[in-house]
């Protein structure tokens, strides 16, 4: 009974540290979701002259159709912002997007500077002309971009570590108590 | 008051019964409202924690600074609204906002001025706005029973031209033209009909959907300038009807006369108090003389919108049957 209480906690801790790695890997997946979502929302605004509702719902279905989990987290998040545009015209956009960015889940994988790259985001956009739009994304982008950078680079050691400082806290606590 | 309540009571009485035709939103000034019966102020009441707007006619109210309740609009009012109607998107309206004008949900044209900014010459945006001017569409079914026999022969349309000033219900009369000619009835079969809506205020349209009622054969190019809105849809479309609202400038007339001889019918309007007035136009003089057109309908907003004054014929000469039937 005690090998098989040991083996169990042995193997959560291994459990625990793949969990870890890859939530480093969901926060990358998901930031590409988002960087990507970005591109499309440009070309909606820009090429298609969409508003924004139009242009967050179209981009929304897009990116939630097919997906479940915290994959789909990125386009049910448009849509809600999309829905909430059209049901309360005389809120300010900022205000919905920083409130539904409030609820995306708590376990939800978004690094600090993800989100607040994510707000500042929201409360630019809509604002003057395409040429401003533009460059709201385009600047998003870049962070974005050295987000990812620094995500990809970062992830394969991590990975690593988590994984190992799992496997090695299982060993240990079957040295220690076995 | 905020703009956010300010669209919630007006949604509210737009529910009602009200026929209202125009409501102005000024700065420092109180909102004013045109209804079938005339000119009226907006007035809120709190009463039992509910908040209601109130129609006073202008007459029976003095528009000096004592009447408290009375809403005056104010510029955080104005961009709210404008804000609104753009559905946070002023980018997307650019084009409209540099010609002074918003087309919204519903197809109401909302008319903009205060600070033009322009860039080589051209206005590219309005900033610091001072007055809206909501000018509300109705789609009115059946306004053009009377008048279609007088634009239809053997179940051939003539090409028509609406003259009429702001405000005198050519739009409607246009639309309803349009639903009529395209769903067919006891003057003939329904034609194949093209609608360039450059302002979206002929269909409404809403995410590529006509929200009024043009007819079961009718195509809609939205938002599209009327001169290639024209040409485009002569190419791909094949009508054997063209419509089109408020054609002035020399390219448009062009696109126009091309499709007239292309074999396609064409149904447009025109800013004007009457023909004698167009003809002190060289461009459309010059139109009236070749007879491209051959019937001309002059409406009159007195004593309501939608009123016809006249029908010439290609001579611009008065149809005298009509006259009788008025």
């Amino acid at each position: 009974m005690k090998y098989v209480g040991l083996l169990c906690m042995a193997a959560a801790a291994v459990t625990g540290g793949f969990l870890a790695a890859g939530e480093w890997e969901m926060r990358i997946r998901l930031l590409e979701t988002f960087r990507q979502m970005m591109v499309y929302l440009k070309g909606r605004i820009l090429y298609a002259n969409e508003t924004l509702p139009e242009a967050l719902k179209e981009v929304g279905e897009r990116f939630s159709t097919g997906k479940s989990g915290q994959e789909a987290e990125t386009g049910r998040f448009f849509l809600r912002v999309a829905r909430r545009m059209e049901e309360e015209q005389g809120k300010l956009f900022s205000e919905i997007w920083k409130e539904e960015m409030k609820r995306f889940p708590p376990e939800l994988p978004m690094g600090t500077q993800d989100l607040a790259a994510l707000q500042t985001l929201g409360e630019n956009l809509g604002y003057a002309d395409r040429i401003t739009q533009e460059r709201t994304i385009l600047f998003y982008l870049e962070q974005a971009d050295s987000s990812l950078a620094f995500l990809k680079k970062e992830v394969e050691s991590r990975t690593r570590l988590y994984r190992s400082m799992g496997m090695a806290a299982g060993l240990f606590i079957l040295v220690l108590f076995a | 008051m905020n703009a956010e309540l300010f669209r919630r009571l007006l949604e509210k009485e737009f529910a009602g019964e009200r026929w209202v035709r125009e409501i102005r939103i000024r700065v420092g000034k109180p909102v004013r409202i045109l209804d079938k019966d005339g000119e009226k102020l907006l007035y809120f009441e709190k009463a039992g924690g509910e908040v209601r707007f109130l129609w006073k006619d202008i007459e029976k109210t003095a528009t000096g600074q004592n009447n408290g309740d009375v809403i005056r609009a104010d510029r955080s009012l104005i961009n709210g609204i404008v804000e609104i109607f753009s559905r946070h998107s002023l980018y997307a309206y650019e084009r409209e906002l540099g010609q002074g004008f918003l087309t919204i949900r519903g197809g109401h044209r909302v008319g903009i001025s205060g600070k033009a900014v322009t860039e080589g010459g051209q206005i590219r945006t309005i900033r610091d706005i001072s007055s809206l001017n909501l000018r509300i569409a109705h789609e009115v079914r059946g306004c053009a029973s009377k008048l279609l026999p007088y634009l239809v022969c053997d179940g051939e349309f003539f090409d028509t031209l609406l003259i009429a000033p702001p405000g005198a219900g050519k739009t409607t009369l246009l639309r309803d033209l349009i639903r009529q000619l395209s769903d067919g009835g006891s003057w003939g079969d329904g034609k194949n009909v093209s609608v360039v809506d450059e302002r979206s205020e002929i269909a409404a349209c809403f995410e590529g959907i006509p929200q009024c009622d043009l007819g079961m054969r009718t195509d809609v190019m939205d938002g599209c300038p009327k001169a290639e809105g024209m040409l485009m849809m002569l190419r791909s479309m094949a009508p054997q009807i063209l419509a089109v609202d408020e054609v002035g400038d020399e390219e448009e007339l062009m696109a126009m006369r091309y499709g007239m001889n292309c074999g396609c019918r064409l149904l447009a309007t025109v800013h004007g108090a009457d023909v004698r007035e167009l003809m002190k136009r060289p461009a459309w003089k010059e139109i009236l003389k070749e007879k491209l057109f051959s019937r001309y309908v002059v409406l009159s907003g007195v004593p309501a919108p939608g009123t016809i004054r006249e029908i010439f014929d290609e001579e611009l000469r008065p149809m005298e049957k009509w006259r009788k039937t008025v």
